[in-house]
């Protein structure tokens, strides 16, 4: 037998027997066992197939024997393997169905728990139903109870409602009344004004007429009194003018004085001025001529010193050279010590000459020289001053230019390759003006601007041609202006202000109180004549 | 503009009393207005000496120029105030610019179209034309507005007659409701002018129609200028100016205000506007909400001229009822002025008002005055 064989065949034993322990053999109960060997089973098989083909086949050749144990060993491997297989397939399918069988409890133990779950949930819906249901039936039942009271507040405002309603027209029957008593006192109350008033205007006639006989009375005196005033103020005017022509000339020398006088405390505070001057100048000089006299001393001292020491050289040396030498400079120093005597002498006695002959003539110290001294030199200050601000300030000349110009020149001074056109070959859309021509517009304008002046000037200046005739009477005739209209160019005023006014009010006849009227009409004439004297003396 | 009045005069003077309207005939209304639409000519020599002196009107939709010619008669010529930028891939072909009467301008490499023109070529484009003014004055925020200005006006005034040649342009005056600026407006143009050879000089807009509406009345009255971006106000007493301002309202606020209440466009409402409508007599809801822009602003005007009279100081006596003078394309719709008369009677003026009437040539009234000033100075 092939060890080939062999092998299958006990894979094939393998494939179709189970191992079992001899624990477990025994624990079944069983005691014995029988052993096959491979070989045996082997030899049996070949002894049975063996005798199959003889008595099948017949005597078949060796090599054909073994063939046919070759094949039919495939052939049983072949059932073998597909043994296997299917064993395999059912312990796979077992395996399966075990899992299926656990997955199965699996799937029972959560059902279960669910049922568990759904049961807890339905008793806890239950019980929450139950709890809505109570809720909304105590809901129910005080809505029910609500609109049970709602039915009697219903009732409650009708009730009102009509009980004010009965109010309401109480009221309205009490206002009517009111009106109707109200309108009887006002229509009385109105019987009453109007018959008032009907007085009034009876009163008032009355006093409106005796008013206007009143008025025209006062005027007629007023009249009287403004033509009596006239007369006294054409008196009055006179002795006025003159007056005040002599108050004037008075005035004038007055002002001259004054400006006299001015001149002269002008005059005098240069004066004294220019003597302030000359006394520190003088105090000055003495201060220097303390100082000389002082040197003077010490160098009268030092000579002495000298002397002294010479004369003690002398009597020591007895030397011709020194004592010519020392004679010499003694010499020198008393030429030097005379000269400086002399020096002060004459700086004192000049100086002092001088000054007080200055001082004693004081008053002939002309202020003018020193004024137009002044003047000329305070004149070339303030021009030096002048140009030197000149040129401290000078600006330079600014060319003022027009931005638009600056614009404009630009676009003109662009070139044909910038900005060109075709208009100058094309014609342009013209035609002929509906209003005909212009030339009666130009003669109505030019006769506008030389014509005559306008009426309203012409009115003024005849008003002021006749006020002038007025009140200048015959001016032409007194030069001297005596004539006080033509001198008298000031308010009217009812008294004087000043004492040369009211001295020579005196004289004439002082003009009586007159209505503020004539007065400012009067004034209003007199600023008007002088405005045109004004305008006169302007043109002149 | 066909049963349109143009003078209204008051039985007594304002205010109170009933004013009467002085209807023309419709073929003298036909022929004024036929006037403004003549068809352009070009400009000949004509026989005799032209007179010194140009009128210049500065507008925010028109810009005129006003001169002389040998036989007495005013020649106006007119220019739309706007430009168009060309896109560069039109802007090849300028031979066929020129060809086609269109006027150019070429400026650092850009080309733009200027005037009525503009208008045509910015349909065509689907793009807005630019304006170098805006309500009343030269457009700051425009950059290219000058470079415009100065060949529009060039191509309106020409060459001076003679060098220092006097001209007169029209500026309006500050606006009593809205700041704006002056000076640099009048620079700019004074600048423009002057480059070109002329002197130039300024003068109120509303106190050119007083020179040009009223020498029959020794240029004593009150002229109103109605344009498209402000009214502008002058009252006169023999030609000296008294009281001139203006309000930022104008034809654009009525048009802007009616297309707004009425929910349609712009340029619808300027349609109706510009429309045969009779504020008399409106016919239709758009035409009331025309009606009542324009009584509002007319009624705002003489409120503030009111006021402004009463405020100023050194006014002269007007003796005697003044003129009412309107011009200006605004004024042109119908029955502009009976509503204008009717305004005013509500309003207690203390002025002596004995009429209100339009310009004999409302659109170039401004200009004819302006030219009157020039030719007077250089007399």
């Amino acid at each position: 037998m092939r060890r080939k064989a062999l092998d299958s065949l006990r894979s094939a034993i393998e494939a179709n027997t189970e191992r079992r322990s001899l624990e477990d053999l025994r624990a079944q109960g069983k005691k014995h066992v029988r052993v096959v060997s491979g070989e045996k089973v082997m030899q049996i098989i070949k002894a049975i197939v063996a005798d199959i083909i003889d008595r099948e086949v017949g005597a078949v050749s060796k090599r054909d024997r073994d063939r046919i144990v070759d094949e039919t060993k495939d052939q049983f491997d072949r059932v073998l393997k597909m043994q296997t297989d299917s064993d395999a397939l059912i312990g796979e399918q077992k395996q399966l169905v075990a899992e299926w069988r656990e997955r199965a409890q699996k799937v029972n133990a959560e059902r279960e728990s669910l049922r568990a779950q759904i049961e807890e949930l339905r008793s806890e819906q239950a019980a929450r139903e139950g709890k809505m249901l109570a809720e909304y039936q105590a809901r129910v039942q005080e809505l029910s109870e609500k609109a049970r009271n709602t039915t009697d507040e219903s009732g409650r405002i009708a009730a009102d409602k009509e009980r004010l309603e009965r109010t309401l027209e109480e009221d309205r029957r009490n206002a009517a009344e009111r009106e109707a008593r109200q309108k009887a006192d006002f229509d009385a109350r109105l019987a009453e004004l109007h018959a008032e008033q009907r007085d009034l205007v009876a009163r008032l006639e009355g006093e409106r007429g005796e008013l206007a006989g009143r008025q025209e009375q006062a005027i007629k005196g007023a009249q009287a009194r403004i033509e009596e005033l006239q007369a006294q103020l054409g008196d009055a005017t006179e002795g006025r003018a003159s007056a005040t022509a002599r108050a004037e000339s008075l005035e004038s020398d007055a002002s001259e004085s004054r400006t006299r006088a001015d001149e002269a405390a002008g005059k005098l505070s240069k004066a004294e001025r220019i003597i302030h001057k000359l006394d520190t100048r003088l105090q000055n000089t003495r201060t220097t001529i303390e100082n000389y006299d002082k040197e003077l001393q010490r160098v009268i001292v030092e000579r002495d010193q000298l002397k002294a020491e010479l004369a003690a050289a002398r009597e020591k040396a007895g030397e011709s050279d020194a004592v010519a030498a020392m004679r010499g400079e003694m010499d020198e120093m008393r030429g030097f010590l005379t000269r400086m005597e002399e020096k002060s002498g004459t700086v004192n006695e000049e100086t002092l000459n001088s000054l007080v002959s200055q001082i004693s003539d004081r008053d002939s110290v002309s202020g003018d020289a020193l004024e137009a001294k002044f003047s000329e030199s305070l004149d070339a200050s303030l021009d030096k001053i002048t140009k030197a601000m000149e040129l401290a300030t000078a600006k330079p000349i600014d060319v003022q230019v027009e931005a638009t110009d600056v614009l404009i020149d630009s676009l003109f001074d662009l070139g044909d390759d910038v900005m060109s056109s075709n208009m100058d070959e094309l014609e342009v859309e013209t035609r002929t003006s509906a209003g005909g021509g212009i030339s009666g517009h130009l003669e109505a304008l030019k006769a506008l601007r030389t014509g005559t002046p306008a009426p309203q000037e012409e009115e003024d200046n005849a008003e002021a041609e006749s006020l002038i005739d007025d009140l200048l009477g015959d001016a032409d005739g007194n030069p001297d202006g005596n004539n006080s209209d033509s001198n008298f160019d000031g308010e009217l005023n009812d008294t004087p202000t000043t004492a040369a006014e009211g001295k020579h009010h005196g004289a004439a006849a002082e003009p009586a109180a007159m209505s503020g009227a004539a007065k400012d009409k009067i004034n209003a004439s007199m600023e008007r004549l002088k405005a045109v004297r004004e305008a006169s003396e302007n043109t002149d | 503009m066909s049963g349109d009045t143009t003078t209204i005069r008051f039985n007594s003077p304002t205010s109170g009393g009933n004013a009467e309207s002085q209807e023309q005939a419709p073929q003298q209304q036909k022929q004024q207005a036929a006037a403004p639409a003549s068809t352009p000519t070009k400009a000949t020599p004509t026989a005799g000496a032209q007179a010194l002196g140009r009128g210049l009107d500065v507008g925010t939709a028109n810009l005129l120029g006003a001169t002389q010619d040998g036989n007495g008669e005013i020649v106006v010529k007119r220019e739309r105030n706007a430009f168009l930028e060309i896109p560069a891939e039109f802007s090849g072909n300028r031979d066929m610019l020129t060809q086609l009467n269109v006027p150019y301008v070429s400026f650092r490499d850009k080309l733009y179209v200027l005037g009525d023109a503009s208008f045509n070529l910015a349909n065509m484009f689907g793009q807005e034309v630019r304006r170098p003014m805006a309500d009343g004055f030269l457009s700051p925020n425009e950059q290219d507005a000058i470079p415009m200005m100065k060949f529009i006006i060039e191509r309106l005034l020409g060459a001076p007659r003679v060098e220092g040649e006097p001209v007169y342009f029209c500026i309006p005056a500050p606006s009593i409701d809205k700041e704006n600026d002056t000076v640099y407006h009048e620079g700019i143009c004074t600048g423009i002018i002057k480059k070109l050879g002329y002197t130039p000089k300024a003068m109120n807009e509303a106190h050119a129609i007083v020179y040009s509406e009223l020498a029959d009345h020794e240029f004593t009255g009150i002229g109103v200028s109605c344009g498209g971006g402000m009214f502008n106000v002058c009252v006169a007493y023999k030609t000296i100016p008294t009281v001139k301002f203006s309000v930022a309202r104008g034809g654009d606020w009525i048009d802007r205000h009616v297309a707004k209440v009425m929910g349609i466009s712009r340029t619808r409402a300027t349609a109706l506007k510009e429309s045969d409508v009779d504020l008399m007599a409106p016919r239709n809801r758009e035409e009331e909400a025309v009606v009542l822009y324009y009584r509002n602003l007319i009624s705002y005007v003489l409120q503030n001229l009111k006021q402004r009279f009463q405020l100023a100081r050194d006014v002269p006596q007007f003796t005697e009822p003044v003129e009412v003078v309107v011009a200006g394309g605004t004024s042109l719709v119908g029955g502009f002025v009976e509503v204008f008369a009717e305004e005013l009677q509500k309003v207690d003026f203390p002025l002596q008002i004995a009429g209100v009437r339009r310009a004999e040539d409302p659109l170039s009234s401004v200009v004819r005055g302006c030219l009157i000033a020039a030719a007077l100075a250089e007399n």
